[in-house]
């Protein structure tokens, strides 16, 4: 009797082990937690300092139309820096490569789960995935000598600008949509298709009016998805976008997003100067978006676990 | 057929069924009256839910599968070429083992059907739910709720919903798969009085693997082994008094 207590007293070796997994597990988490919460605390107090330590108005930041942070205004005594062009070229880029996204991605999607399940499995998949690897500098560099002369032939001008951004981004994005939205479509449970088949529904009827339905914010979420990528995306939209800071006034004009211009500037600038702080803030603009995009897809998971 | 059941509604012959190679249904020969609840009862493979799909051409939806021999529905040869799935499988109803309410309002659940032929008066859809929850004995649970989510329901209230789904299309026949077995006993017993009320106006095919179910509520009883059937007749007479070995052995539990 006093043996057992004394055993079951004692920490086993099972226990101590499944301690040591536990602290592995969580040094790992806390790891990742601290690497995150570094970056924003970083990038917020360098962002930040453009407003409370160069004094610059946030509304004149946000809301001015030039972007010319080597040059000082005559009648604010502060240099060009109005981001507006940006904000808008890269919100531009994003919802229109998205908006000519989705649908190829829905379709191909659809090609893959209900139509021809076992071509879908066998060539589809591996194209699909093959294009999520490709190397970004790559899509640049065909969007550089393929699209962006097309563009030019066509529409004339020098061919960059908002237009090829789409376009290059609109490849980009595709596989991401189109993947997520297969693994959507084919956790929509069989029984669906089988009873609205069973009820008399055509196969596009069972289709359209169930399995899409039933998959909505699945879709949702990778259409965001999508978006936060082409929004992050920076190397192959700088080499097709023309890079030039102005208003978009057209898809075929030379324009710039977040990110061209901060890939392009930070080499330029000294730290702690106001063209820096500048870029830093773009740098948190970015930051938040992407913080945005995420809390939309948790908010579309949310309410479509509730259905 | 010894009783005095008026008219046939499907008569099958020589029903053989291969998946890939491999043969599961034997040549089956059956017919069913256009009243009444026929059970298909049966240990697990004896190729019971395997013949009912065939009688909607649910096996079209898999591949490698073949499906030969006669199948008279109304006077319709289920499996000519001509003959069109989607019309077929309006007159004759499913109804599966998995409540399968989609993820809609349950107003919008039982319509659908209708939706899909494109009625969009009011009037008709609402008098199609009302007799249809009515018939499925679930109009009462949730009449004050018709535009909430089936999927808030109890599974038992979600089969009845399902069951109204396909009343609603007014079928000739409806097949039943196990439609008890994923439920708990009260609901199992709801159902079944549900059909019990339904026999009057329907003709209906029930897989079960609840021999006791079946002796309730079906007015004729086929017994399935491993792809042959090896007896059918009136339901007292094959638990009371059954021809052969086999189905004597089923019946008593003492195996399957």
């Amino acid at each position: 009797m006093d043996n057992i207590t004394k055993k079951l007293m004692q920490r086993s070796e099972s226990t101590r082990k499944d301690t040591i997994g536990r602290a592995i597990s969580m040094t790992a988490l806390i790891l990742i937690a601290i690497v995150v919460v570094s970056i924003f605390v970083f990038v917020l107090s360098r962002g930040l300092s453009t407003f409370y330590k160069d004094g610059v108005n946030v509304k004149y930041f946000l809301f001015g139309t030039t972007w010319n942070p080597s040059v000082t205004d005559p009648a604010t005594k502060k240099p060009y820096i109005g981001a507006l062009p940006m904000i808008l070229g890269s919100f531009l880029v994003t919802f229109l490569s998205a908006i000519v996204a989705t649908p190829f991605a829905i379709g191909t999607a659809l090609f893959m789960t209900e139509i021809a399940q076992k071509r879908g499995a066998k060539i589809m998949q591996p194209i699909v995935e093959l294009l999520v690897g490709i190397p970004s500098v790559v899509y640049g560099f065909i969007g550089l000598t393929v699209v962006v002369p097309v563009i030019r032939t066509i529409a004339g001008g020098s061919g960059f600008g908002i237009l090829s951004g789409t376009i290059v981004l609109f490849v980009m994005i595709l596989p991401t949509i189109t993947s997520m939205t297969v693994d959507t479509l084919k956790s929509v449970p069989r029984h669906y298709r089988e009873s609205a088949l069973a009820i008399g529904a055509t196969r596009w009827q069972m289709i359209y009016k169930v399995v899409l339905r039933a998959a909505t914010p699945g879709i949702l979420t990778a259409i965001v998805f999508g978006m936060a990528r082409a929004f992050g995306e920076a190397l192959a939209v700088q080499m097709v976008i023309g890079n030039a800071a102005l208003m978009p006034h057209s898809l075929t004009t030379p324009a710039s997003t977040l990110t061209s211009v901060l890939t392009m500037g930070i080499g330029n600038t000294v730290m702690g100067s106001l063209q820096n702080d500048v870029l830093w803030t773009l740098a948190m603009i970015l930051l938040i978006m992407s913080l945005v995009f995420n809390l939309i897809v948790r908010a579309i998971g949310r309410r479509g676990a509730m259905k | 057929m010894t009783d005095k059941q008026e008219k046939t509604i499907l008569s099958t012959r020589d029903v053989r069924l291969w998946y890939g190679q491999k043969e599961a249904l034997h040549g089956i020969d059956l017919d069913f009256p256009n009243k009444g609840i026929t059970a298909l009862i049966g240990p697990s493979g004896s190729g019971k839910t395997t013949y009912l799909r065939a009688l909607n051409r649910m096996h079209d939806l898999e591949d490698g599968v073949t499906v030969t021999g006669s199948f008279n529905f109304n006077g319709t040869d289920i499996y000519a070429p001509t003959t069109d799935t989607v019309d077929l499988r309006k007159q004759i109803g499913m109804v599966f083992q998995q409540p399968n309410p989609f993820p809609f309002s349950i107003y919008e659940n039982v319509i659908f059907g209708l939706r899909l032929d494109g009625v969009k008066d009011k009037a008709i859809l609402d008098e199609a739910v009302e007799r249809s929850l009515k018939q499925a004995s679930v109009w009462d649970e949730v009449k004050d709720d018709l535009h909430k989510s089936a999927l808030g329901l109890s599974g038992g209230q979600q089969q009845r919903v399902s069951i109204a789904r396909v009343l609603a299309m007014s079928p000739d026949l409806l097949l039943l798969d196990e439609p008890t077995s994923a439920l708990d006993p009260i609901s199992s017993r709801n159902i079944e009085e549900t059909l019990l009320k339904l026999r009057e106006d329907y003709a209906m095919i029930i897989v079960t693997h609840s021999m006791s179910q079946a002796s309730r509520i079906s007015d004729r009883t086929a017994f399935f082994l491993s792809g042959d059937l090896i007896e059918v007749d009136q339901t007292k007479h094959i638990f009371l008094n059954p021809q052969k070995q086999e189905t004597q052995d089923y019946v008593s539990g003492r195996f399957g």
